[in-house]
């Protein structure tokens, strides 16, 4: 029984690092990129992590210390990419652009 | 589209390779002789329950002292070959408009976690014959937490000096265990120079724990002097 | 900075050589006197040599005072984890992007570098935000979803839920 919510953590954390990966495919820039890549794989891990405690209850202890460190050094470490980032001045992207509504009206219009 | 598909095609070819590989492997079900008779012989005869650190420092623990001595010639080459700053002129002028100190969220995380790290490593090197882990890994561990230190603070000084000598020390220290295994049993490096002790527990298996620690000692100094010489 | 007298640092001393007991015995999972006693020894050696040189640890104040208001931190940062996960979910699988990313300053009250440094950590993990860049008391924040540019409405939608929190537990 406590195998099968293992699994079933482990498979939620599995789906929210898949969604971490897809975010850094469709985000714009790179700031946004590794605002998907933190969050969504920080608490992939997480889970993951606890749904191994459920296999081996014997380790959560250690467990445990691993899902702390990773609290831990996730946000320090995307805090320096970004700040890193935004040193070397990589563009940013803005809002998304309001003229690509009005594009083929205005193409219409001149066509 | 058709900018993808060469990509989509090695994707296809790697799946297939994978697929072929996940297939086609059978687990073993019975060890091998060789391997039959190290797991037979390193619980009875050596008393540590972890195999692996057993084969590493008693039976191939000549091996191990060669793979330490082979740390110490890269370190001496990526000594010479990196020399130190004179030729920090070249670069700093590429380096200045992106060089700024180091954050100081970055640098209050680094000295909270370099304990927790150091503290980790440890219990790695001091495990080494009951669980997982050993010299090799502790000192890996080691050096991970010196590489987090001079990154959040790249103007630290890391004092080479004692970095030499701790690590000399260390593989003297190693030789020196192992001659004693020559005069007071069987072989060079054989671990009955301490008494066995209770299988399992905390201080067993001779004189593994002592040799997990000076190997961790020495592969830790190594590895950040190696460090050092690539910040500079 | 707060001074670095000799009581502080007794104090300090006492709770980095706990801590790093604890994760000993955590990571060993044993209860074996002399993996024990061994483990408080390596571990007074480390906190006597880290808590000279690292400030980060004379700064903050461990006693069993501060304690209760940190894990109620822990339950507001988990809560707010989720949510910010989930939201981030909404965001990917969306089927056309509107995001509306910008920068904003907010401003903190925290002092210790430990508070700031759990602040920013906060502030990643939570939705949409990622600290850039820090200066004084002025954070610099990457929004993935600007909704004011104004300081003192930004700084209540993302510093607010942890700030009294972190300041009870932190200072």
């Amino acid at each position: 029984m406590s195998e099968v919510a293992g699994s079933i953590l482990v498979l939620i954390g599995a789906f929210f690092h898949f969604s971490a990966g897809l975010g850094m495919l469709r985000m714009p820039d790179a700031f946004t990129r590794m605002q998907a890549g933190t969050k969504a794989s920080t608490l992939g891990n997480a889970l993951i992590l606890i749904g191994i405690a459920f296999y081996h209850p014997g380790w959560s202890l250690k467990l445990l210390i691993l899902i702390y460190f990773v609290f831990m050094t996730n946000p320090v470490s995307s805090h320096a990419l970004a700040r890193a980032a935004r040193a070397i001045r990589i563009p940013m992207a803005g809002p998304p652009p309001q003229a690509l509504a009005s594009a083929p009206a205005a193409a219409r219009d001149g066509a | 589209m058709m900018q993808r598909l060469p990509s989509a095609i090695a994707v296809l070819l790697l799946a297939l390779i994978f697929a072929t590989i996940a297939i086609g492997h059978a687990e073993q079900t019975v060890l091998r002789p060789l391997a039959e008779s190290y797991v037979r012989l390193v619980p009875h005869e050596l008393g540590a329950p972890n195999v692996i650190t057993g084969i590493l420092l008693t039976y191939r623990a000549f091996d191990t002292l060669g793979e330490v001595a082979v740390l110490f010639m890269v370190a001496a080459g990526v000594g010479l070959v990196l020399k130190e700053p004179g030729k920090a002129g070249a670069r700093s002028a590429s380096d200045s408009e992106a060089a700024q100190p180091a954050s100081e969220i970055v640098r209050t995380a680094a000295q909270i976690l370099v304990p927790l790290i150091a503290i980790f490593a440890a219990y790695i090197i001091m495990n080494g014959h009951i669980s997982a882990g050993g010299g090799f890994q502790g000192g890996a561990v080691i050096a991970s937490a010196v590489l987090l230190m001079l990154l959040a603070d790249p103007s630290h000084k890391l004092n080479s000096v004692f970095l030499s000598v701790t690590e000399s020390l260390a593989g003297v220290l190693f030789v020196l265990v192992g001659i004693a295994g020559l005069i007071f049993a069987g072989g060079f490096l054989d671990n009955r120079v301490l008494p066995l002790g209770q299988f399992g527990a905390f201080f067993s298996a001779g004189a593994i724990p002592l040799l997990s620690v000076l190997l961790g000692v020495k592969v830790g100094c190594e590895l950040s002097v190696i460090l050092d010489r690539f910040r500079a | 900075m707060a001074p670095n007298t000799r009581a502080r640092r007794s104090a300090s001393f006492v709770g980095l050589w706990l801590l790093l007991t604890l994760i000993w015995f955590a990571a060993s999972s044993s209860l074996a006197i002399e993996s024990i006693i061994t483990g408080a020894a390596i571990a007074a050696v480390l906190a006597h040599l880290f808590v000279r040189r690292f400030p980060a640890w004379t700064d903050v104040r461990l006693s069993p005072e501060r304690l209760i208001p940190f894990f109620r931190y822990t339950g507001v940062f988990l809560v707010e984890m989720v949510r910010a996960n989930l939201n981030m979910l909404r965001y990917v699988y969306a089927p056309r992007i509107d995001i509306n990313p910008g920068i904003v300053e907010v401003r903190t009250r925290l002092k210790t570098p430990v508070g700031r440094l759990a602040l920013a950590s906060s502030i990643a993990l939570t939705p949409g935000s990622l600290v850039v860049g820090l200066e004084g008391d002025t954070l610099t924040v990457h929004w993935l979803d600007v909704k004011t540019t104004d300081a003192e409405e930004a700084t209540r939608l993302i510093v607010g839920p942890f700030e009294t929190e972190l300041e009870k537990a932190f200072g």
